[in-house]
């Protein structure tokens, strides 16, 4: 048994944080654990960051959300259709040594590598889709019988889908 | 995502967040939490206990932090990060550029040494 959650957004900071929250609402309804909701968070957070800083040249553009729960876990998957742009395509920046020379462009990226347990990028048509998978134990097989999401993000394209 | 300050001395100053610093809660309080950490040179005990989320814009700003209170001769060090907290910030190799201890009490002696 799986369970997904699909919508679209627009790439501004208000829109960003209020699909993190619905994101986090669904994963805590089929009862992801802690750990786990915290990895996906902190990569829906950094990808959505890296798509609004990245794929339409800082104007505000439409990014679409997947979220697939089952009992291995999440696969989260972000799509946008900027500019061919593979993140994961480039070396791994080293990490800062000092304060002085520190930069933190990059840096979720490498937290995104790190915390998931797969990420993968693929062109799809004219679309850019990047999918990080989670594993952690989840309730899955026995979700609430009414799960009520936030209404709370703009140009919802679909519901919640049980297969 | 709110923070408190307080001078525990003239220059030794505790600095308490709380909530998430994600993009939204770095953003709220990005300017005033500047203006309390580096506005002159001090010791900055940034106490993180209460901080549930962390992503790379809230370690860009306590980053920022260290580096003004370095470049003003002062110092800065992170305490009580929660376990996941503390986890985001090792893999970022912040451990390397800041020090962090795991109670403010341990952040009051180490910065006693300064």
């Amino acid at each position: 048994m799986s369970q997904q959650l699909r919508f679209t957004l627009e790439t501004s900071t208000h829109a960003i944080g209020h699909a993190i929250a619905r994101l986090s609402e669904f994963a805590s309804c089929y009862g992801m654990d802690d750990d786990a909701q915290f990895k996906l968070d902190l990569c829906a957070n950094e990808l959505l960051a890296n798509v609004a800083e990245h794929a339409y040249a800082g104007a505000v553009g439409e990014v679409g959300l997947e979220l697939l729960l089952d009992s291995a876990g999440a696969t989260l998957t972000v799509v946008d259709n900027g500019p061919r742009f593979d993140p994961f395509d480039e070396a791994a920046l080293p990490l800062p040594t000092s304060l002085a020379t520190a930069r933190i462009g990059g840096l979720g990226l490498h937290l995104v590598r790190r915390f998931a347990d797969a990420v993968r990028y693929e062109r799809v048509g004219n679309c850019n889709r990047l999918t990080v998978e989670i594993s952690g134990e989840s309730t899955l097989l026995h979700p609430p019988a009414t799960v009520t999401l936030p209404d709370a993000v703009p140009d919802v394209t679909s519901a919640p889908v049980s297969s | 995502m709110p923070f408190a300050s307080k001078a525990l001395t003239d220059d030794l100053i505790q600095v308490t967040l709380d909530g998430r610093l994600d993009i939204a809660g770095t953003a709220a309080i990005e300017q005033p939490f500047a203006f309390a950490t580096t506005g002159r040179a001090a010791r900055i005990i940034i106490d993180l206990s209460g901080v549930t989320f962390m992503t790379s814009i809230g370690i860009r700003l306590l980053v920022a932090t260290a580096r003004a209170q370095t470049n003003r001769g002062g110092s800065v060090v992170l305490a009580a990060a929660p376990p996941l907290v503390q986890q985001v910030l090792e893999t970022a190799g912040i451990d390397q550029l800041i020090q962090m201890v795991a109670t403010t009490d341990e952040a009051r002696a180490a910065m006693a040494l300064r």
